[in-house]
Order: C-alpha cells, then sequence, then structure tokens
C-alpha cells in the first residue's frame, strides 16, 4: 500500500510541496521579512523590489533602493526607484531577511496599505492551510458516527438521519454557508471567527460521507464477527466504533483528503467577500478581496499571488487524495492509471 | 440436578412471510441440566441456529419470538431490557460459531478481541484483562499464549482459531456455552481435540455447553442429553445412550441410518 502510494510519482512531489507549504506557515515569524500588519501607507501597490548588486559601478552585498512616489498627470501613483542611497539587506536578524527603514522589500510586491503581500501569504497559510485540516477531522467524526449509526441501525434512525444528510446536501453550499455565517454574532474576534468558520464549513461537509460509510455500514453489520462481538456483550456503540466503522477506513480516509481543497475554497470565498477572516489579519482568501476591482489587478497583478497558493494547495491535495484512494483500494487496476 | 436453562414452548415465526407456514420453531421445549453438555441435532433448516440465537435475544430482525419462555438460571428472559440482554451475552450465556475464521474481526488481533469482552463487562484495569485474556487461552488448550493473543485470525490454524474462539465465549466465566456447530469445519482429529476440551471446561469450570450440530457421532462422543429437531419442532429428547441406541422418533432413524451408525 504503501509502495504503491508512493510509486505516485505526482503524489510524492505534492507532498513535498505541501510539507514546504506547512513548514511555510510554521516558520512564518522567521521566514517573512515583515509582520502581517506592518503597514507602510507611502508603499501603496508598490512593486516588486528588485535586489542587487552593484551601486555606482562598483560590486556590493546584495541591497536594495528606496522608492519614491510621484502622481502622473491623472494622478495616478508611479513609484520611481530612487538610486541616491542604498539598503543593504540583513541576514539572520531576528527574521531571515530585512532592511532597514525607510527602504522596503517586497518580494511579492505590496498590496493597498504597504504591507508586504509575501510576508501576509506565508501568515495566511497559517489560516488557510489549517482551516481544512480542522474543519475535515471535525466532519470526518461526524460522518463517521452519522453514518456509522445510520447504517448499523437501519430503520427508522437511518431514514431520519439520512433525510438530514439530504437536506444539508439538497441546500446550494455556498448560500448555507454565507446563511450559517450569518447566524454567527459579528462581534466575535479573529480567533472566533476562525473557529466559527471552521464549524460551519465542516457542518456542511460531513454529509456526503456520512451517506457514503452508511452504505458500507449496512453491509459491514451482516458481518459474522458483529454478530460475534453482540453474542459477547458488546453495547451497539462499542460494535460501531470498534467493528464496524475500522472497515470504512480505507475509503474515509481517500475521502477525506479529497475534500480538504472544498474546505480551503470555503474559507476563501468567506474570506474574499469579507465575511471570513478580517483585515488585519491575514487569510488567502481575504487578500485576494483587495483584488476584486480590474483596475486594480491592472496596476498592481501581484495581489494576485494567493490566489496562485490557493491553486498549488488545492492540486497537491487533490493529487495527494486521487493517489491514497488508488493505493487503498485492492478493486483498481493499477495500470489504468498509468 | 438443577436445570441452568429451562426452554418451555418456544415459537419463533418469521414476519411478513408470503407463505402460510412461517413458524420457524413451534412449541420447542427442553432443560440444559447444569454442568451437562446437551446436544441439539437436526438437518438444514431444521432451526437449531434460530434456537441458539433465540437463547441470546438475538433473533434477525425479520423473525420473532411469538410465544414460549426462556428460564436461565432461576429467571425469566422474557422481560429483559436490552441492556440487561447485553450483560447477559458473554457474561451468562455465550456462544461459539461454526467458522471462527469469519467470527474474528480481520482488523483487530485475537488477544485485543477477547480482552475487549472482558472490559466489556467488567470492571478491570488493561493489564487485569490482559492477564485473564492469556488465562482464558491457556484454559481453551492453548500452549503459547502470547503468539496466538498477538496474532490476527488469518495467521492460525483451523483448529487454533476455533480454540480462540472458545477462550473468547469463556473468558468472562459464563454459566452456559452455546457451541453452534463448532467443529464442522475442523479436521477429524482437531474435531476429537475440540470435544476432548469441551468435556475438559464443563469438569473444570462447571460450564453447560448447549452443543447444536448435525453431526450424531459428535453427539455420541460428548453429549449426556440429545434434543432433536425437525423442521422446528423436537421430535424426540432424552439421555444420549436412549436416544441414539433407540431411536422412537423416525426422523431420528434417517438421521442414524444416513449416518450410518
Amino acid at each position: 500500500m504503501k509502495a504503491a502510494f508512493f510509486s505516485n510519482r505526482w503524489a510524492v512531489v505534492a507532498l513535498w510541496v505541501l510539507g514546504a507549504l506547512y513548514a511555510c506557515a510554521l516558520f512564518a515569524d522567521f521566514l517573512a521579512p515583515y509582520s502581517f500588519k506592518d503597514e507602510a501607507r507611502d508603499f501603496s501597490y508598490a512593486p516588486p523590489t528588485a535586489v542587487h548588486f552593484i551601486h555606482e559601478g562598483k560590486w556590493r552585498a546584495p541591497f536594495v533602493y528606496g522608492l519614491k512616489l510621484t502622481f502622473s498627470e491623472y494622478r495616478q501613483r508611479i513609484y520611481v526607484t530612487d538610486r541616491s542611497r542604498i539598503y543593504p539587506l540583513k541576514f539572520f536578524s531576528s527574521r531571515l531577511v530585512t532592511v532597514d527603514a525607510p527602504g522596503r522589500l517586497y518580494a511579492l510586491g505590496a498590496d493597498s496599505r504597504g504591507r508586504d503581500v509575501f510576508s501576509r501569504i506565508l501568515y495566511g497559510a497559517r489560516v488557510s492551510l489549517t482551516i481544512g485540516v480542522i474543519g475535515v477531522l471535525i466532519s470526518f467524526v461526524l460522518g463517521l458516527l452519522v453514518g456509522g449509526i445510520a447504517g448499523y441501525y437501519g430503520g427508522r434512525i437511518d431514514n431520519v438521519l439520512m433525510r438530514l444528510c439530504e437536506v444539508l446536501m439538497m441546500a446550494p453550499g455556498f448560500y448555507l454557508l454565507l446563511a450559517l455565517r450569518a447566524a454567527v454574532p459579528d462581534n466575535f474576534n479573529s480567533v472566533q471567527v476562525y473557529f466559527s468558520i471552521v464549524v460551519i464549513l465542516s457542518v456542511i461537509g460531513w454529509a456526503g460521507l456520512a451517506r457514503v460509510v452508511r452504505g458500507m455500514c449496512l453491509s459491514l453489520r451482516e458481518r459474522d464477527y458483529v454478530l460475534a462481538a453482540k453474542t459477547f456483550g458488546l453495547s451497539d456503540f462499542q460494535i460501531i466504533i470498534r467493528h464496524i466503522l475500522p472497515h470504512t477506513v480505507a475509503y474515509s480516509i481517500a475521502a477525506v483528503m479529497l475534500s480538504i481543497p472544498g474546505y480551503i475554497l470555503g474559507e476563501s470565498a468567506l474570506s474574499l467577500i469579507g465575511l471570513g477572516i478580517q483585515d488585519p489579519y491575514a487569510s488567502w482568501g481575504n487578500m485576494l478581496s483587495d483584488a476584486m476591482s480590474i483596475v486594480r489587478i491592472s496596476f498592481a497583478p501581484w495581489i494576485l499571488w494567493p490566489a496562485f497558493f490557493i491553486f498549488i494547495s488545492v492540486v497537491c491535495f487533490n493529487l495527494i487524495g486521487d493517489a491514497l484512494r488508488d493505493a487503498l483500494d485492492p478493486t483498481l487496476k493499477r495500470d489504468a492509471h498509468g | 440436578m438443577d436445570n441452568i436453562i429451562s426452554i418451555q414452548g418456544l415459537s419463533v415465526n418469521l414476519l411478513r412471510s408470503r407463505a402460510g407456514n412461517d413458524g420457524i420453531l413451534k412449541g420447542v421445549s427442553f432443560d440444559v441440566p447444569s454442568g451437562s453438555i446437551l446436544g441439539i441435532v437436526g438437518g438444514s433448516g431444521s432451526g437449531k441456529t434460530t434456537l441458539g440465537l433465540a437463547m441470546l435475544g438475538l433473533l434477525p430482525d425479520v423473525m420473532a419470538r411469538v410465544g414460549g419462555r426462556i428460564i436461565f438460571d432461576g429467571a425469566d428472559l422474557g422481560g429483559y431490557s436490552l441492556e440487561q440482554w447485553r450483560v447477559l451475552r458473554g457474561a451468562g450465556i455465550s456462544m461459539a460459531f461454526q467458522e471462527p475464521m469469519s467470527a474474528f474481526d480481520p482488523v483487530m488481533t485475537i488477544g485485543s478481541q477477547i480482552s475487549e469482552t472482558l472490559l466489556a463487562h467488567e470492571s478491570i484495569t488493561s493489564a487485569g484483562a490482559r492477564a485473564r485474556m492469556l488465562e482464558a487461552l491457556r484454559s481453551a488448550g492453548i500452549n503459547d499464549p502470547e503468539r496466538v493473543a498477538a496474532a490476527y485470525a488469518f495467521e492460525l490454524s483451523g483448529g487454533l482459531r476455533q480454540r480462540a474462539m472458545i477462550a473468547q465465549a469463556i473468558v468472562c466465566r459464563p454459566k452456559v456455552l452455546i457451541a453452534d456447530e463448532p467443529t464442522s469445519s475442523l479436521d477429524v482429529t482437531t474435531q476429537e481435540k475440540i470435544l476432548d476440551l469441551f468435556n475438559m471446561l464443563r469438569r473444570t469450570l462447571r460450564l453447560s455447553i448447549v452443543l447444536i450440530t448435525h453431526d450424531l457421532g459428535v453427539v455420541r462422543r460428548v453429549a449426556d442429553e440429545a434434543v432433536v429437531l425437525c423442521k422446528g419442532e423436537v421430535v424426540e429428547s432424552g439421555r444420549v445412550d436412549q436416544v441414539l441406541r433407540a431411536p422412537k422418533a423416525v426422523y431420528t432413524r434417517t438421521l442414524l441410518e444416513a449416518e450410518g451408525l
């Protein structure tokens, strides 16, 4: 099984990429040149900073030039490189790379308030990459429990639980998301908002898993060892937890992996329209809310960078989920996928 | 001698059956004297497995008990709640199955399944449960309980699996063991050893055993009493030597002839 997973080259690449992204999120305090709320209003939408090595014809240690803000005749911002003074890069002084103020280092450009997009992407990864995993854990537990109970008991319990699932699945996901978000008080602090988003996303996400698990349990409950467990006096709950659900794990693990992208996108969507993580805290979704007007995108295309990271992480989770599903499913023909 | 189990006029029907005749058990009555081995003999479809499940309150959803009483150790099980039934199973009446391969969960070790049975009934530490589990395996005639406890069902031989199954059934020290075709899937020499084990358990643990089988040879070898079931009805019962030597019912005679006994 392990070998089957690792023989999928793309999944291994995806695993490394995701590992790197999570490491970035974990060490954001060190890797990011600035804090996520470090503003510099003079540098609003400043372009990515070039790192130079030659100043007035002489080789130097890597440094950056300052920027001078001017306006065009139409009152448009124009940044002019100010070559009069250099700001050398300083390594390993509390953060990996810094420059002395008033110099600024924008690896991927600046946003409307002159905050570093690159730094905010690293800090935003903490929200965007964890919300999916935590959310999926909650809906994993919910889905397995509800599916297990419905499938094991059958009859009326099954009927009620499955109709509930269908109601949740019937409502268009995004509007349900909005409705649930509207039900959450708007004076929450950022941690509370974070967890309410996690909960909202998992409330929507468990139903699909529950339905499939229920179907598997309908057949698993007829196994001899379930009857045997009953004759030895195990309670229904013990039987479900210990003798039925473990047999659905191969499916559920893959299903869960494949549903993480949905959570990442869900958080992004909520934050994009301002209902998720609030400024000044960064998430990939709320960074993109800056990029909702075509004027701003054409003027400062680098504010689209978070979308690239959303795309990369979603693709990675999908690749890993696909590979897991193939590796865990012995009935699937290996050569069919190349 | 007291009766540990007394079945009085037990009837079980198939629910919602389209055919007119839907009785699976029709007024079955017999007693299991405590400390004895009772053989229930019958062909396929005679209702013997249903009888075993009825004694544990585990009839399939499509069946229902429509009459009769089951008395266990002086208590009428008719009024038992679900929780009372659960406590009774394993600790009062226990069951061993024909096919231990499928009766063990394939993804759990034998040892953890046996300990799990103990933990479901008694409040003991996991270390205590482990000791009791190894003891049960040993009393089921397994010489290297540590190895068997760490194994999965598919790693053991048929005989060892059946012994492990019996160990799981007796680990909570029940008074009655219902063994449903315990030897049918085993070769002849292993059969002998398992039957010896039943005899020994009866002596050392004062266990009463209800042996459900289609094999009159098995009954002859270990049982004290025999009940012959045919199409859900008791056609004959009594001491084994009586039943086998001087069968009164036609069906018993047919069975004996078919087995060449």
